[in-house]
């Protein structure tokens, strides 16, 4: 199967001198269509720099990402844009919702700057919101919803534009035990779906549900397992899990 | 465009989130436009006035001899003034013409210097002359009997007679040692202002204002026989006539005199005191219109800054549209339709409120104004409102384009 994923040998550096910070050193991995991989890793591990170069969101200082295929490290700020746009849906610890806009409009944002129509947009964003059992809540702000329902709001809007790809970063280290728990089986229901869903966690707990787990300390990829095997030989290399 | 309508709605619910705010941006943008378009409103009333009284004078043409080679004799005659008030008898108030002599006069109250005016009977209602109030003025009978009558104003008979009440009575005039009895049979009235203008010129030592209007055929009785007159006024009812009428007054007096050259006759051309006004209150207009120009710069800077502030505010949201997929020309367009909308916003209210005021003034009559709502005014604050807009609206709206998501996102 063709990957979904490929990342060669990625670097980021910043404040490149004296003082610079290795982000990330030397990281490659690739992921397939239809996984459901978690990257695990404490603050500062680069956990967070893989996600924004994943997400197209920042470009590596060095290295080589081809998404679907396309190679997107050299690419401009309106390609990226675009990139974004098509292929992935972003699920955030702080929900980022645009405060005055309503559920549903919330939902919309990415079929906006897609182009698509306005009726088609409303069906599919409502549609969106339905999935995730907020269909009596499309016209509330962000903040006339609890942390849950907000979280949900932004699953629907990751998923309205029907991206291939999932990037949820730490999506439940904002909300409480049960809205965790609702949020990991949508995700683990979008997977089940077809859906590539990457999860971005510091929590044991968020990895043990995910079929591989990817952990990142200091930047380097120091373990990556299917959980199903249990591998835990963790110096086992990606070449060998792929073989 | 599709797009762009997301764009409007966009800037719109952004702008209603922040009604306050929005409306304190918009603020200097309404006072600069009511400024620019009340100002400009009273000039153009000022203007309009003036030009109104400018046009009061511009029913009576001057038609006179186009080269000076033209005699006195050989130019218009009493029959071409006949001819020409026959000939445009619908139109035509008055045709004269008149002659200035200086002579002297004397009745039991004294001798004095005086002014001759020999003239047609139509000078009765010439221009600059002030309505007869006794008596009848004198006519074609009289002038071409060359009967020895005249008309006075109140001033003059005051002067030679002690009141005014002279019809009839006699009073001798004598120009160059050529005397000649005369017989009032009109007077004029004098109004106030000109007595009280008569009292200051006598305190400055000037002499006695005294004026006896005389059919011009009495020439020859005082030794000094005018047979035609070098110019001739024509005065119309309606002042959009009097063109036309002086054009065809300028052909019957050409074909008339043919002998006299090509085109003997011509128009004066009028002090138009349009031409004199016209230019001084367009001077006072753009002055006060600049002077409104700059508050609404103000105003400008005011929507850039708030903008500049919106854009720092809502980074976050900046950070969210980019990573949904909004391209740098997206959020340019999103923040510059913001901020066209305040100040086109700002604009519209302050046209209606600038048109209030306009209203409110003329209606008043505040300094006796009519104030005339300008549409050029109007057309100019609202593209310089948007133009302020745009302007002032780029650089923040860049600002805000050019911000990475993931540095937009990271702020809190």
């Amino acid at each position: 199967m063709e990957p979904l994923i490929q990342v060669e040998n990625i670097h980021k550096i910043y404040n490149p001198g004296e003082n610079e910070v290795r982000a990330l050193d030397g990281v490659s991995l690739t992921i397939h269509r239809g996984e459901l991989v978690a990257i695990i890793g404490h603050s500062g591990s680069g956990k967070s720099t893989l996600m924004n170069m994943l997400g197209c969101l920042d470009t590596p200082t060095s290295g080589r990402y081809l998404l679907n295929g396309q190679d997107v490290s050299g690419l401009s700020d309106n390609q990226l844009s675009e990139i974004r746009n098509k292929q992935i849906g972003f699920i955030f610890q702080g929900f980022n919702l645009v405060a005055n806009l309503d559920a549903l409009g919330n939902v919309e944002l990415p079929l906006i700057y897609r182009g698509v129509s306005k009726q088609r947009r409303k069906k599919i964003a409502a549609l969106a919101l339905k999935k995730v059992g907020l269909e009596k809540r499309m016209r509330h702000k962000p903040n006339e919803l609890s942390g849950g329902q907000q979280q949900r709001v932004a699953v629907a809007r990751a998923v309205a534009a029907q991206p291939p790809i999932i990037l949820a970063d730490e999506p439940t280290g904002n909300l409480d035990t049960k809205s965790t728990r609702e949020i990991m089986d949508i995700l683990k229901g979008l997977h089940q779906s077809g859906r590539t869903v990457i999860i971005i966690t510091h929590d044991d707990d968020i990895a043990e549900q995910a079929d591989r787990v990817i952990r990142i300390i200091d930047g380097r990829i120091e373990a990556d397992y299917h959980n199903e095997h249990k591998i835990e030989n963790e110096n086992m290399s990606r070449e060998d899990l792929q073989a | 465009m599709e797009q762009f309508l997301e764009y409007i709605k966009m800037a719109l619910d952004n702008i209603r989130a922040n009604k306050g705010r929005s409306f304190l941006t918009m603020l200097g943008i309404i006072i600069g436009i009511t400024s620019v378009v009340t100002i400009v409103s009273i000039g153009n009333g000022l203007k309009a006035d003036v030009m109104e009284a400018a046009n009061e004078q511009s029913n009576t043409v001057v038609i006179q001899t186009n080269t000076e080679e033209v005699s006195d004799t050989e130019a218009i005659t009493g029959e071409d003034i006949a001819f020409i008030k026959t000939s445009l008898d619908d139109t035509v108030k008055a045709v004269y013409s008149n002659y200035m002599y200086s002579g002297k006069t004397e009745t039991r109250k004294g001798a004095y210097d005086a002014y001759l005016t020999l003239t047609t009977p139509d000078y009765e209602n010439a221009q600059y002359t002030y309505p007869l109030i006794k008596g009848n003025y004198f006519t074609d009978n009289d002038v071409a009997n060359a009967n020895p009558v005249c008309v006075i104003d109140e001033l003059t008979a005051a002067y030679l007679f002690g009141n005014t009440d002279v019809i009839g009575m006699n009073l001798d005039v004598n120009v160059d040692n050529n005397i000649q009895t005369l017989s009032v049979i009109g007077v004029r009235e004098t109004p106030e202002e000109m007595l009280v203008a008569e009292k200051q010129y006598i305190a400055m030592g000037m002499s006695e204002s005294i004026s006896i209007e005389i059919p011009y055929t009495l020439s020859t009785a005082f030794g000094n026989p005018v047979d035609g007159f070098m110019s001739l006024n024509l005065m119309t009812y309606n002042k959009d006539d009097t063109a036309r009428a002086a054009r065809t007054a300028v052909q019957i007096l050409n074909s008339r005199h043919q002998n006299l050259g090509d085109e003997p006759f011509m128009q004066q051309k009028a002090i138009d005191l349009t031409d004199m006004f016209g230019p001084i209150m367009d001077a006072v207009t753009a002055f006060v219109a600049l002077v409104a120009g700059i508050s609404l710069v103000v105003g400008g800077i005011g929507v850039m800054n708030i903008m500049l502030v919106s854009v720092t505010e809502r980074t976050r949201e900046i950070g969210i549209r980019k990573s949904l997929g909004a391209k740098t020309g997206s959020i340019i367009a999103q923040f510059l339709c913001e901020s066209v909308i305040i100040s086109g916003m700002g604009g519209i209210i302050g046209i209606i409120l600038g048109g209030g005021l306009t209203a409110l003034i003329s209606f008043l009559e505040i300094g006796g104004i009519k104030a005339q709502l300008s549409l050029p005014a109007v057309i100019v604050a609202t593209v310089f409102s948007c133009g302020v807009g745009i302007i002032f609206g780029i650089y923040p709206a860049r600002k805000a384009a050019s911000l990475s998501p993931i540095e937009a996102l990271r702020r809190m």
